[in-house]
Formats: C-alpha cells, sequence, structure tokens
C-alpha cells in the first residue's frame, strides 16, 4: 500500500509538474524531433514507412490499429510510442538502435509532455501563408529602435533579459556597410567626410551613396551566382568554357538597376514568355542553363538531359522555395510533403525545350536553344545583309520572267538534255577498283579507298557493301558549311532494318552531338538533314515511307542551301518523296568537317551488310527532270514543259545562275558576320510541352505514370488565370501570399548582412530545416519587401540603417558565452571578409583594382599546376592574363569548375557545381599562405606600401598609422602604434640585412615597383602592408 | 583568464545551446592548438582500429583487369569470337563500343603466372607486384554502377556520382581527426604527366564538410604546397619577425573582442608557419638511404614520378599523415591496348611493390592499409578493331580487380571471382550473380562495400559516421555497403 502511494503520489506530482511547465510548442519543441528522428520510417515517404504508422498526420498518428494506439492525447500511459521510446527493450525500443537516432532524455520528456498536453499538431511555419501584416512587437526600451526591424529583435532581447549592446563607432559602422553593399573598404577621404558629417542624415547619406555605386550590383551578384551555380566552364570531364559571363552582367546590371525582385525571378524563370520579351529579358532565362554539361564520349543524353531538367528543379527549389525537391527524386521525401510526383510535376514546366543532354564537343557551338548576342555595329550589318539576301532573291525572280527568251532560244537548239548533268562533283559507279582505290568519274584526281568494305555484284555491275564499322571516305566533296547546295543519288540495299544507321554524313563527334550533313535510315524511313546542334538548330525531314531491305531502290537527296526545310528533299525511285519536316530552324553554320563519309560513322551504328551503288553527286540541288534521269537513265528529250523549264534555268542559263551566285554571295557575307556573333543558351519554349513522366527511382530509363504540369499539393494551389507554364510558374512564386519565396529572398538578404540567417539553413526551410530565431521578423521583412514592391535596394538600406546592424560587435565574455553564434543579436554582426571581398580589398588598398564593369572572365595569377591541363589534359595550359585583366574584381575571375581557383577555394567559396544558398566559413592553415605569399596579394601590398610612402607622411608613426587606417579604417589604438612601428622596424631590418632580397622581393607581380622609392624602404612598406592586411582588424569585418 | 581558456568555455557553452556533436568539433581549432584534442567526432573511433592510416594508390582511367590480374585463358581460345549475348544480357554498353557491328572478344597479349605461395595469377606486366603477392589480398569481384569516368571517378572517391559530396579522406579526417600538429591529414599525391582522364580538386575536396577536411594536393613543382614558400626575397627570420609582431597586435585586439576565432587565427598563422618547415622537411628525400632508392627503383629520384610519389607517401606515413590518395591516370586503354598498357603498368609496378616491401620492413605494413584499383574495369571484348597486333577495351563496370595489404587485411588471399569471359562476377561454384545495390550479394564488391570495409580497418562503423545536411544524415555508404568479413 506504501509502495502504491508513493506512486501515486509520484505520477500526481509529475502531473503536476507537466501542468505548472509551459506548454510545449509543436513546431519550436515537437517537430524538430519527430522529423529528425521518425519520419524517416513514419513520415511522408510511403514506400519507407514501417507499420502502416506515421507521424506527420496527427489523425495517423492517433488511429487506432488493432487495439494499440502509437499516441493518446493527454494519456502518456496509454500511447505506446511514448512507451516505446522510454523502453529498454531493444526489440521494442523505438528508434530502434541500429538506426543510430537514438533520443535524448529531454528529447523523450519533450515528447512525452506534448502527448501529456494533447499531443496538439501545429502546420510547419514555413507552409503557413505569408500574413498580410506583422505587427512590431511593443518593447520596454522605447527609444533604442531606429526602425521596425529593431522592435522584432529588441522584443527577443527583453524577453532574454538582455539588453543590445551599444552604438559601433562610426568607422566600425562605415567599414561595415561599405564593404556588405560594396564589397570593399571605405576610403580615408570617405572615412573623413562621414565622421565630419554631424548633421542629420549622415548615415543615411552614407546609405543611399553606397547603393547608387555600380560596386553595389558587383557585390551583391556574388551571392546570387552562388545561387544561380554560374560558371565560365561545364563543368565534367573535358570543362568546355560556357562564354555564359553575358549573364553574369545581366545580373550585376540587374542589381544596379534595382530591378524588383518579382521581375528578376520572372525574368529568370521565364523571360522569354513575357509578352514582346526583349533581349534582356531572354538572356535572363540563361539561368536555367548554365547548370552542367558534359561531352563525355559513350554518355547518353538522355540521361544527361534529363539530369540538367532535375538541376533546374533543384535550383528552383533552393533558390525561391528553400526546399530540398531533390529529395524526392527517387522516393517521396522523407521529411517534407513533396511527393516524387511533385519533383517530376515541376520538372515538366522546365523540359520543354528542344535541347540535347550532351554538350558539342566543338567549343564553339553553344547548347541550343540559344540567344545570338550581336554588338549594335553586328546587329547593324546582319540587317543589312539580311536585305541584301532579300533583294539578290526578288533579282533571281525578276531574272527568271525575263530569261524566257533565251528558254526558248535554247530549247530550239538542243533536242536532248547532256547525258552528264551539270555541277557534277563526284561519280562513283564501284565497277572498277585498282589496288583498293576506287576510279571517280568526275574527278579522276580524287578516287576513294575501298578499306575493309568490300564490292558485291550490285544494281549495275558491282556495288560497294559496308561492314558498318568503316567508313568510305570521300575528300573535297564540297560541303563547307550551311548554304552549301547538294545533291546525293545512288542506289541503295539496305542490309537489316536498322534501328539508325548512317548512309551518308560529314558531321563531327557524333556519339556526343550531330552537326554538320546527315543522310540516314532509321526503320527504312530516310532522314536528311542539316545541323548546327542537334536538335535544336536544324533542318530535317523524313520520308513517309519506307526503303525496303534487300532490295535496291535508288535514293536522292537535295538541299538547295537555303537553310530551310523545304530546300530539303528526298527522292525514291526518280519522284520526290512524300516526307515530314523534323526540324526548321537552321540559324548558324554547320562547322561539320569538308570529307563526305559513307556508311558509317565513329562510334556510332552503320550501314551493316548494306550497298551502295552508282554514286553521283552534285554541288546543286539538281531538278526533277534529272532526278528522273539518274534513276531511270533515260536521257529525255527537250520539250516546251515545266519539268524542262526547271531544269534550263537551274542548270544552264548563265544569267539566272549568275543571280543565284549572288544569293549565295549574300549569304556567304551574312555568315561571315554571324561568325563573330556570340550566343548564350536560353530558354525558349516549344510549342508543345514534352510528355513527362515520373521516373522510377529517379533513373532516366525507368519512366513510370505520366505527370502534368503542376505544383506541389502543399504549397498554394497554382493561381487558375495564370498559364501552365514558367511563366504560370512564376507567378506562383511570386504571388504576395506565396509562404516561401518571399521569407527565403529575406532570409538569404539578412545572412548577406549579418553572416548568418534568421533561419540559419538558408537553404532548407522545410521539416528538417532550422527554425527562425525570429520568425515574426523573418515574416515582417518578407511582408514588408513584397509591400513595397520586392525593392532590393530598399531592403538594404532598411537593414544598415537599423539599430540592431549599427551595434558594435565587441561583446563581453559572458554575452559571448550565453551567445556564441549570435543568434540573438545583443551585439553587431562579425565575420571574416570572403573570398571575393578579402581580394577585392586587396587590390583597392593597392588602388590597382580595375574598375571596369563587366565583360569576359578573366585569368589572374595562378601557382603553377595548380589550374588547366596539369589536371586536366583536356584543358589548355593556364595562362595568366597581362595588364588590367589582373587586378579585375573576383567576381569577374574565371570560374573552371573542375579546376577553381586555389587562392579562392581555399576561403570557402562555392564550387558553382549546383545551387548554393550559403557558404560555410572555415579557418585553415592554407588561407595564411594565401595572404601572406600569393603574388596577387604580395603585388596589391607593393602598390599600398608605396602609396603609405607617398601619402603617409614622413616619420615611421605618422607611417604606419596611416598604413593602418588604411587597411582596418581605423587609428590605432596607443598601444598597437608602438607594436606597428616595431614591425616596421624590424622588416627595415631585416632587409637592410641583406638588400639584394629588397630588390628580388620588388619585382613580383605585373605591376613595376615605383623606382623612386629606395628598395629597402619599399620592401619594408610592402611588407609592413602585408602583415597589417593580414591582421584580425583587417580580414575581420567587425 | 588565459584566452585558451575562453576558448574552452566557449566550445563547451556551446554544448548547451544544444549543437550537435560535429558542430562543437568543426569549431575546435584543429590544428596547432591544444594537444588534448585531435578533433576526432565524440566516440571515434568506434572501435581499435587495425589500421593508423591509409595509402591509396588509385589507377585512373580503369586497368584492364584481364590483362593484369583476371587471368582468362578462354578469351585467348575464343579470340576473334563474337561476345556472346547471353554472357552480356542487359548489360549497358557505352555508346563509344555499343554501335559496333560486332563486340569480338580479345584474349590478353600478355602471360599470366602463379606467384608465391598463395598461387595468385599476375601477369606478365606486373613482375614486382607478383614478388608481393602474398602480401596482397585481390579482390576479383569489384563492380560499379557508373560507366563513364567522370561519374565512376566521382563514385570511387565520394560514393556518390553526383559531385559535390566530400571524398574519402575528407570522410576519414572529420571522423578521426589529426594525428600531427605540422601537416595536413589528408594529402594528395598526383603522378606528374600529361593525364589522359582529368582529375579534378573536386575529388579529394569537402563537399558539404569543413574545408579543412580538403585533401591538400602536394606538387612536384617549386612548392609542394600552394603558395608555400615565402615571396622572393622574404626570409624566414623577417617572416618570424612579422608573424611576431603580427601575433602580439592580434593579441591586442583578442583583448579588445574577446573573440575566439582570433586565437584560432593566430594558430593558423603558426601552423602555416611550421608547414614551411615540416612540408619541404617531408618531401626532401636526400636524407633516404641508396638502398631504398633502388627499392622504389630509377624514377623514384625524378619528383612526380608514381615511384616517388609512393616514397613521398612512406614518408608522410611515418610523420603522421592519416590519408594519402596518389593517382595515376593513364589507364585508359581504348585502343592500341597491348602498346600501351606496358608503360602503364612499368610506370606503377615498382612503386608499388617497394611500398609494400618498405612498410613491412619498417613495420608500418601492419597498421597502414594500401588499396590499388580504379574506377571500373574494362571489356573482354575489343572496343574497335581487333587485329593480330592489338586490341582495344572499353569500359566494364560490371567486374573489374582491386588488390588491399596490411592492416588486418588478410594476406596472400584472392576473393570473389569472374566468369570465363571475365565479364560477370560468378561465386564459388561459377554460378553467374546478379549483383545489386540494393541487397548484398556475397562474393560481389560494391564500391560502398569496398569503402565500408576500409572504414572498418580504420575503427569507423560506417554506418555511424554521418553528417547533417539539410536535414538529412549523409554517410559516405550512403544507406548501403557491408563489411566484407572474409578480407579482415
Amino acid at each position: 500500500m506504501q509502495n502504491l502511494l508513493s506512486a501515486f503520489t509520484f505520477l500526481f506530482a509529475a502531473h503536476l509538474a507537466f501542468a505548472a511547465e509551459p506548454a510545449v510548442k509543436f513546431n519550436r519543441d515537437v517537430r524538430p524531433i519527430l522529423s529528425d528522428k521518425c519520419y524517416h520510417c513514419h513520415g511522408p515517404d510511403a514506400a519507407e514507412r514501417k507499420a502502416k504508422l506515421r507521424f506527420d498526420i496527427r489523425e495517423e498518428a492517433l488511429r487506432d490499429r488493432d487495439g494499440i494506439r502509437a499516441i493518446v492525447p493527454g494519456d502518456v500511459d496509454a500511447s505506446d510510442a511514448i512507451e516505446r521510446i522510454f523502453s529498454s527493450d531493444k526489440k521494442e525500443q523505438m528508434p530502434p538502435p541500429k538506426a543510430h537516432l537514438d533520443l535524448t532524455e529531454s528529447e523523450k520528456n519533450t515528447l512525452r509532455k506534448w502527448v501529456a498536453q494533447g499531443a496538439e499538431y501545429a502546420p510547419h511555419w514555413a507552409f503557413v501563408p505569408l500574413p498580410d501584416s506583422i505587427p512590431a512587437p511593443s518593447v520596454k526600451n522605447e527609444v533604442w529602435a531606429k526602425n521596425e526591424i529593431d522592435r522584432f529583435i529588441l522584443a527577443r532581447l527583453e524577453a532574454e533579459n538582455l539588453a543590445p549592446s551599444p552604438e559601433a563607432t562610426r568607422e566600425r559602422w562605415l567599414r561595415r556597410a561599405t564593404f556588405d553593399l560594396t564589397g570593399l573598404p571605405p576610403t580615408q577621404p570617405e572615412i573623413d567626410a562621414f565622421l565630419a558629417d554631424q548633421n542629420d542624415g549622415a548615415y543615411e547619406r552614407v546609405a543611399d551613396r553606397l547603393l547608387a555605386s555600380p560596386r553595389f550590383g558587383e557585390r551583391m551578384a556574388v551571392p546570387w551566382l552562388d545561387v544561380a551555380r554560374y560558371a565560365d566552364s561545364f563543368g565534367y570531364q573535358a570543362d568546355i568554357d560556357t562564354h555564359a559571363w553575358p549573364y553574369r552582367d545581366w545580373v550585376i546590371r540587374a542589381l544596379n538597376d534595382n530591378l524588383p525582385w518579382d521581375e528578376f525571378i520572372t525574368w529568370q524563370l521565364a523571360g522569354d514568355l513575357l509578352p514582346g520579351a526583349t533581349r534582356e529579358q531572354k538572356l535572363a532565362t540563361a539561368f536555367n542553363r548554365i547548370h552542367r554539361k558534359t561531352n563525355e564520349g559513350g554518355s547518353v543524353a538522355e540521361e544527361f538531359r534529363q539530369d540538367g531538367v532535375n538541376d533546374r528543379v533543384q535550383t528552383v527549389g533552393t533558390a525561391f522555395l528553400g526546399l530540398t525537391l531533390e529529395c524526392a527524386r527517387c522516393h517521396d521525401h522523407k521529411f517534407d510533403p513533396i511527393k516524387q510526383r511533385d519533383f517530376y510535376a515541376l520538372g515538366a514546366f522546365f523540359n520543354s525545350i528542344d535541347e540535347h543532354g550532351l554538350l558539342h564537343a566543338l567549343a564553339n557551338i553553344q547548347p541550343q536553344p540559344a540567344l545570338l548576342l550581336p554588338t549594335p555595329e553586328q546587329e547593324q550589318k546582319l540587317a543589312h545583309q539580311k536585305a541584301a539576301i532579300a533583294a539578290a532573291e526578288a533579282e533571281l525572280e525578276k531574272t527568271n520572267a525575263a530569261r524566257e527568251p533565251a528558254f526558248q532560244q535554247w530549247l530550239a537548239a538542243h533536242p536532248a538534255q547532256p547525258a552528264t548533268l551539270p555541277d557534277r562533283a563526284a561519280s562513283f559507279d564501284f565497277d572498277s577498283e585498282k589496288s583498293g582505290v576506287l576510279a571517280n568519274a568526275a574527278h579522276p584526281d580524287q578516287p576513294a579507298t575501298l578499306g575493309a568494305n568490300t564490292l558485291v555484284p550490285g544494281h549495275a555491275g558491282s556495288a560497294i557493301r559496308f561492314t558498318g564499322d568503316d567508313e568510305l571516305k570521300l575528300p573535297a566533296v564540297p560541303l563547307a558549311h550551311m548554304h552549301a547546295p547538294a545533291t546525293f543519288a545512288f542506289w541503295l540495299q539496305p542490309g537489316a532494318d536498322y534501328p539508325r544507321a548512317v548512309v551518308l554524313h560529314n558531321s563531327n563527334s557524333p556519339d556526343i552531338n550531330y552537326n554538320g550533313f546527315d543522310l540516314r535510315l532509321e526503320h527504312g524511313h530516310l532522314q536528311w538533314m542539316v545541323v548546327r546542334e542537334w536538335p535544336g538548330n536544324a533542318i530535317a525531314i523524313r520520308t513517309k515511307a519506307t526503303v525496303p531491305v534487300g532490295a535496291w531502290t535508288h535514293v536522292a537527296a537535295t538541299y538547295d542551301g537555303s537553310a530551310r526545310a523545304a530546300g530539303l528533299q528526298l527522292w525514291i525511285n526518280g519522284a520526290p518523296a512524300e516526307t515530314e519536316v523534323l526540324r526548321d530552324k537552321l540559324t548558324r553554320d554547320t562547322v561539320a568537317t569538308n570529307d563526305l563519309r559513307l556508311g558509317a560513322r565513329t562510334r556510332d551504328l552503320g550501314l551493316r551488310a548494306g550497298a551502295i551503288d552508282d554514286l553521283q553527286i552534285f554541288t546543286r540541288a539538281l531538278t526533277p527532270l534529272e532526278i528522273a534521269q539518274l534513276h531511270d537513265g533515260q536521257i529525255p528529250a527537250l520539250e516546251n514543259s515545266g519539268p524542262v523549264r526547271d531544269f534550263y534555268f537551274s542548270a544552264i542559263d548563265p544569267e539566272t545562275r549568275a543571280a543565284v551566285a549572288k544569293i549565295a554571295a549574300a549569304r556567304d557575307t551574312w555568315r561571315g558576320i554571324l561568325a563573330g556573333v556570340s550566343e548564350l543558351p536560353v530558354m525558349a519554349e516549344e510549342p508543345q510541352p514534352r510528355p513527362t513522366f515520373i521516373l522510377a527511382r529517379g533513373a532516366y530509363d525507368a519512366p513510370a505514370a505520366p505527370v502534368e504540369r503542376t505544383t506541389p499539393d502543399a504549397l498554394p494551389p497554382f493561381p487558375p488565370n495564370a498559364p501552365c507554364n514558367r511563366l504560370g510558374l512564376a507567378q506562383w512564386l511570386t504571388d504576395p501570399h506565396h509562404p516561401l519565396t518571399a521569407r527565403v529572398l529575406a532570409n538569404r538578404l539578412w545572412q548577406e548582412f549579418f553572416g548568418r540567417g534568421i533561419v540559419v539553413t538558408a537553404e532548407n526551410f522545410g521539416l528538417q530545416g532550422a527554425q527562425p530565431s525570429h520568425p515574426e521578423l523573418l515574416d515582417w521583412l518578407a511582408r514588408d519587401f513584397i509591400a513595397h514592391g520586392w525593392d532590393h535596394k530598399r531592403a538594404c538600406r532598411q537593414i544598415v540603417l537599423s539599430a540592431t546592424y549599427r551595434q558594435t560587435s565587441t561583446a563581453s565574455r559572458d554575452l559571448r558565452e550565453r551567445d556564441p553564434d549570435n543568434i540573438l543579436l545583443a551585439r553587431g554582426p562579425a565575420r571574416r571578409l570572403p573570398a571575393e571581398m578579402l581580394r577585392d580589398d586587396a587590390l583597392a588598398l593597392g588602388g590597382i583594382l580595375e574598375p571596369g564593369l563587366g565583360g569576359p572572365p578573366v585569368r589572374p595569377y595562378a601557382p603553377d599546376g595548380s589550374m588547366g591541363k596539369s589536371l586536366n589534359n583536356f584543358l589548355p595550359e593556364y595562362r595568366a592574363d597581362t595588364g588590367a585583366a589582373l587586378h579585375r574584381r573576383s567576381l569577374y575571375t574565371f570560374w573552371r569548375r573542375t579546376t577553381p581557383p586555389p587562392n579562392m577555394m581555399v576561403f570557402d567559396t562555392a564550387t558553382r557545381d549546383v545551387c548554393t544558398a550559403r557558404r560555410q566559413p572555415t579557418n585553415t592553415p592554407l588561407q595564411p599562405l594565401v595572404l601572406l605569399n600569393d603574388p596577387q596579394f604580395v603585388e596589391a601590398a607593393r602598390a599600398l606600401g608605396e602609396r603609405m610612402l607617398r601619402d603617409g607622411g614622413g616619420t615611421p608613426e605618422q607611417r604606419v598609422a596611416w598604413l593602418f587606417r588604411e587597411v582596418t579604417s581605423r587609428p590605432p589604438t596607443a598601444r598597437e602604434l608602438p607594436d606597428l612601428v616595431a614591425l616596421y622596424e624590424s622588416q627595415r631590418a631585416t632587409f637592410t640585412d641583406d638588400p639584394t632580397r629588397a630588390t628580388a622581393f620588388l619585382k613580383i607581380g605585373e605591376h613595376p615597383a615605383d623606382p623612386a622609392f629606395p628598395p629597402i624602404e619599399l620592401a619594408a612598406a610592402v611588407t609592413t602592408a602585408t602583415a597589417i592586411f593580414n591582421l584580425d582588424a583587417s580580414v575581420m569585418l567587425r | 583568464m588565459t584566452p585558451f581558456q575562453i576558448t574552452r568555455r566557449h566550445f563547451f557553452s556551446r554544448l548547451g545551446t544544444g549543437l550537435g556533436a560535429a558542430a562543437l568539433a568543426s569549431m575546435l581549432p584543429r590544428i596547432g592548438v591544444a594537444d588534448e584534442t585531435t578533433g576526432a567526432l565524440p566516440g571515434f573511433p568506434n572501435f581499435a582500429p587495425k589500421a593508423k592510416r591509409v595509402i591509396y594508390l588509385f589507377m585512373s582511367g580503369g586497368p584492364a583487369q584481364q590483362d593484369l590480374f583476371d587471368y582468362k585463358p578462354r578469351l585467348r581460345e575464343l579470340n576473334g569470337q563474337p561476345l556472346p549475348p547471353e554472357v552480356r544480357g542487359q548489360q549497358r554498353l557505352t555508346g563509344m563500343s555499343g554501335n559496333q557491328a560486332i563486340l569480338p572478344l580479345a584474349g590478353s597479349h600478355f602471360d599470366f603466372a602463379q606467384h608465391g605461395q598463395s598461387g595468385a595469377w599476375v601477369s606478365s606486366l606486373m613482375p614486382h607486384t607478383a614478388g608481393v603477392a602474398d602480401d596482397l589480398c585481390f579482390i576479383k569481384s569489384m563492380w560499379t554502377e557508373a560507366i563513364n569516368h567522370d561519374p565512376a571517378i566521382t563514385f570511387f572517391q565520394t560514393g556518390s556520382q553526383i559531385a559535390g559530396r566530400p571524398s574519402l579522406g575528407a570522410w576519414v579526417s572529420y571522423g578521426l581527426g589529426s594525428m600531427n600538429k605540422n601537416l595536413p591529414e589528408f594529402v594528395v599525391l598526383v603522378t606528374k604527366k600529361g593525364t589522359d582522364q582529368p582529375l579534378y580538386a573536386r575529388l579529394w575536396g569537402n563537399g558539404f564538410l569543413d574545408s579543412r577536411y580538403q585533401g591538400v594536393r602536394f606538387s612536384s613543382g617549386k612548392d609542394a604546397v600552394f603558395y608555400l614558400t615565402n615571396p622572393d626575397g622574404v626570409c624566414q627570420s623577417g617572416r618570424r619577425a612579422m608573424l611576431d609582431k603580427m601575433a602580439a597586435l592580434n593579441r591586442q585586439q583578442f583583448e579588445a573582442e574577446l573573440d575566439p576565432e582570433i586565437e584560432s587565427r593566430i594558430a593558423q598563422y603558426e601552423m602555416a608557419y611550421r608547414m614551411q618547415t615540416s612540408v619541404p622537411e617531408v618531401t626532401d628525400i636526400a636524407g633516404e638511404p641508396q638502398s631504398v632508392l633502388d627499392l622504389y627503383g630509377p624514377e623514384a629520384a625524378t619528383p612526380g614520378t608514381f615511384a616517388a610519389n609512393c616514397l613521398l607517401a612512406r614518408r608522410l606515413a611515418e610523420k603522421g599523415v592519416r590519408f594519402i590518395q596518389l593517382y595515376n591516370p593513364g589507364w585508359d586503354h581504348h585502343g592500341a591496348l597491348p602498346q600501351n598498357i606496358p608503360k602503364l603498368a612499368k610506370e606503377v609496378d615498382q612503386g608499388c611493390a617497394a611500398l609494400i616491401t618498405d612498410l613491412k620492413q619498417r613495420g608500418m605494413l601492419d597498421d597502414t592499409l594500401v588499396v590499388w584499383g580504379g574506377e571500373f574495369g574494362r571489356t573482354s571484348y575489343s572496343q574497335g578493331k581487333l587485329t593480330k597486333d592489338t586490341y582495344g577495351r572499353d569500359h566494364h563496370p560490371r567486374c573489374f580487380t582491386a588488390w588491399m595489404a596490411g592492416a588486418g587485411i588478410k594476406r596472400g588471399i584472392t576473393y570473389g571471382a569472374t566468369d570465363d569471359y571475365g565479364y560477370n562476377i560468378v561465386d564459388a561454384a561459377g554460378r553467374k550473380l546478379e549483383p545489386s545495390k540494393e541487397k548484398f550479394t556475397p562474393g560481389a564488391v560494391h564500391v560502398h562495400d569496398l569503402h565500408a570495409t576500409i572504414l572498418q580497418q580504420l575503427g569507423i562503423d560506417h554506418t555511424r559516421l554521418t553528417h547533417l545536411l539539410q536535414g538529412r544524415r549523409f554517410r559516405l555508404t550512403d544507406v548501403h555497403g557491408h563489411v566484407i568479413e572474409e578480407l579482415i
């Protein structure tokens, strides 16, 4: 009885204790535990779900299952889940020991308390619609707040019994704001001016000056380019150059012009779909095309096309939704309410462009679809030349009409067509072979070599029979460019019903992508194409009928050089074949080889056991009369008929032929101008959405159920009136009530100024992401951002002017121990300068930063063997640029995905392989080696040392004080000054010991040392500058 | 309170904020600060390790197993015959040979013999390796899922075909921390040559782990570590004086700011300074006796050769570097294999064998795990024309050979087998196995299994070496991997 009573007392007390304790909050306290430790097996993923039990939905968790209930609200003892998490029986215990997901005692108690208090659920904070307004909380200290941001911060501090830190010195705030808004240090005159400006609005004036600087766009572009995984090469094996820098420059322009962020998003996702889309709007869609792409031999195009689409979904997920959508690629998301179906349904928005999965081996062929980016001068020349082509074509029409009398005259004089048709380039009857050489009747000096193929009885005499692996190469057949007219006529005997078989081509890199002229069989259908990049930039037709296997069929393929599908024609047994147009967009040259190859292609399926006879090649699209003649061998009588007239004008009439030559010349000129025009892969929507499927296990070759374009069910519905395409998706994302987009953006913006987001997992707002430290503030920032037209500069201004941001970052030990990560912001932010700012800082301090905005990427100094060919034989040797290119801002440094610059990577830059929303700051011994020894930093320090000698005053004290202030934006303290002088003197002493060292030292880098300064003096100034640059006061932004 | 005390309090105060152990460990300045920590994750190693360190000899490009270790006399008999479709099964071929009109079987041009007590079959291309065969454990039944270089090598180095995951060496550093104060814990050595297949920095990258876990590549150029040497004209005494004054100034800053980050920075500058001495010391082989140089062969004295890197690997191992990754590219023999593979074999054979012998002589083989292998194997049929003189071999992920030695790995055994065609993995009775990543198949060794076994020898339960990112616990072995008990 006694024991029972004690037990009762204990239980009663325990219940009392629970009741007296503050209520457990589901989102804050419970969901993180359930999500992290339970959802893997009892969560949204149906495939992984154990015991058909799920904890992410309350009704399911509470459901009676054969008399057992996992959770019984208010009844801890009846809740099987609680019993099992406290069980010490390894077989009963949850989570099971082998999962290595042990719950801590405190986590177990939280769950018990939660059940005891009624097991209430609440929707995940990030999926709750953004409220229309968020009132700023009331605070006790009414004088501290400068704007609403501060009231949210202060309310939390007051709740935690903390006070904000004092305001930072003006120098400290100026340094902080100048780096945060421009990525560069303030100059001493700027510091002086700010210190002198004691009028109201001094801080605001500085903020406005910095926001108006073109450096703002460069600075803010860097985090966006991390998100957009912008790089100057495609990554993967050969890591070919992207030439995508016009997109990077667009980002800078958009940020400097303060393009509202709803439009910033819309242009990048769907600029091409905007009514009357401008070049800039189309250019912005490169956002979805700069993911990695390979051209490794033997890769499967479809696999990599799908990878590209997946990357677009992943990027949109991270960049705008803060969701790890990629986790739902192979199965339903383990933690978040994202189904595998959702992943592919979102992918359906991004897959309907006419693209190839692999990159062309030729670096100068950009993946299609692509946007031509002519300079204004080129644009004008192209327009002019287009008019010239049109004029030449009109001239031809007139010529034809005028030459009717000439035709009649010629007809009277010529009873029959010539036996040998004009413009013949090659003629092989395959009837005679001498020592493996095949005679060319049209050009006896250009025979062909039989090789491993054989001669067999043919349609007439013998024919060439192909192994399928050995091509017959015909040299010097003129198919040099996209406007080269041609006719190929021959007898063809297919050896099998080939899924695909090359008949003839002059293409490159067939296992990766096609280009050039290409005639092939696909299951008996003839396909005839002229290709720059398949399929996005090509003209192609295909016969509706098939060519029989094993029989002889006469085949002709003609092309008139017009770069239009209508200019392609296929002929079967002397008559035009009915064809369908597969592609009709050829905008640039084919860049193919000059050799024609028959019967096989490297790494492709050839005309195995098939044969060709009587091959005739012409440099003109023959007319029907001529094709018929090649087919039946009958020389037709000439009469006053349409076909004969066509023949005459095409083959005979000198004036018509001269007019045709003029068109060709005009096209040549146009092509020449276009050859110099750069091009950028962009999005361009196909008229019909591509059929899309869920891919089982994420495998490209395992399509399962079909899906339509749609957004995840767990998120707000797709706007009913929006177009069901990327433009509609952008509308959905930028809807003022969307729960995620503005929160995600506001959070990343906050991260740029405070070093960590309000949600520290900036890349994940899902159930496994971090809880917001200040949820109401995040909502307020997001709502405020939308309410003010997604005004980016305004949002930045508001932050740098807040009292929160203006606090000093100096903190007491107590405060540091209480809040080591400065989550509560009882002090100002402090962080190491990121890689780009460190290097730009050095260049700016040296006065050698090249101020130009935008342009092609540059190659600064790099250690031998660190980049390029030394690691990747596909790449050229890394050669540093010379002159101004060495001193450009770091965001212009050529970003080679496979061998990024080591002096940047050491400082935690993103690799730019995939979308990155947050960098991980680290501290390694390789960092000092860069800042102390990299020629880039040594050279910049020399320029800074010269400035000190020039501008820093006469005495060592004056000089080091000037230098220190220049580098750290504050004067040295009285205690620091003697140490600085001692530093300077020690450096002077080492160079005085051995003056030759000073001379050698001053030669580092391309920028010449000023000979006006004595070497020892200058060398000592330089190492002193290096030392100060390496100090915490310099590399940490406090 | 000394600066270090605040540092410690700073760390321990974070325990109370609920930060995970990994986050805590990541804040401990790893190198050069405190002797009491090596920066290992709490609870690591999980059990007594057999291996203190790993030397991984990565043969990039994919060596042809049929010409080196996997003896297939039947291929010679069938030379020129087409690969039977039932042997190929549903196997995916690359676009490089998949469209060939014929896939002719190609017998090796190189003779095989049995070696040592164990009777291991080794081809005439690897005479030195044959000499240490009794110390090796051959795995004939390695397999992978990737068929192209980039995904395959990324898979081998990071456990995922998708770029961006931490490399094996980074995972080991993350789990076990450092054993020395003057050198990085993860060093990468690449043979200096015109590489035919690229090697990317991300192959030894830290992925989503802290960047201090990334491999530090030692190059054979002027600076073994990029930016290691002082600029021309700056002497060590001048640098020392500079660092001393910087430390004094930084300490003043610390007193004002009380930010432990400053202490950590001072420590990193000291570590960098020590590396300026320790790295040249470890890379300078002048003190090696002639007998050792002879062991590694004539190329051992030429910096950047594979032999020199093997010798350097032993020196790094002696100095407490935990993970040493060598890369020898050039094995991608799509064509003219009989002409090219002897050069590659000669490049690596003596160095590999010397490393084993050298470690053994020093008693270090007992706690050094040596691993040899490429990212996939090569086809038994010829890519391109098979002629009397030559053949090529395309990529083949379905079976290939690797070997391991030392640190508790069984000596002189061969694990796993392939069919007479050298095309599929078979069991002891010669029955074809269909290994799948989803379900462990005894007899077949998947990449994840090899990783699990390597970690096992290091005292790590591969299922416990995790990193929480985006809410997911990432593992080197994903949700797969089985320790191959028969090897250990």
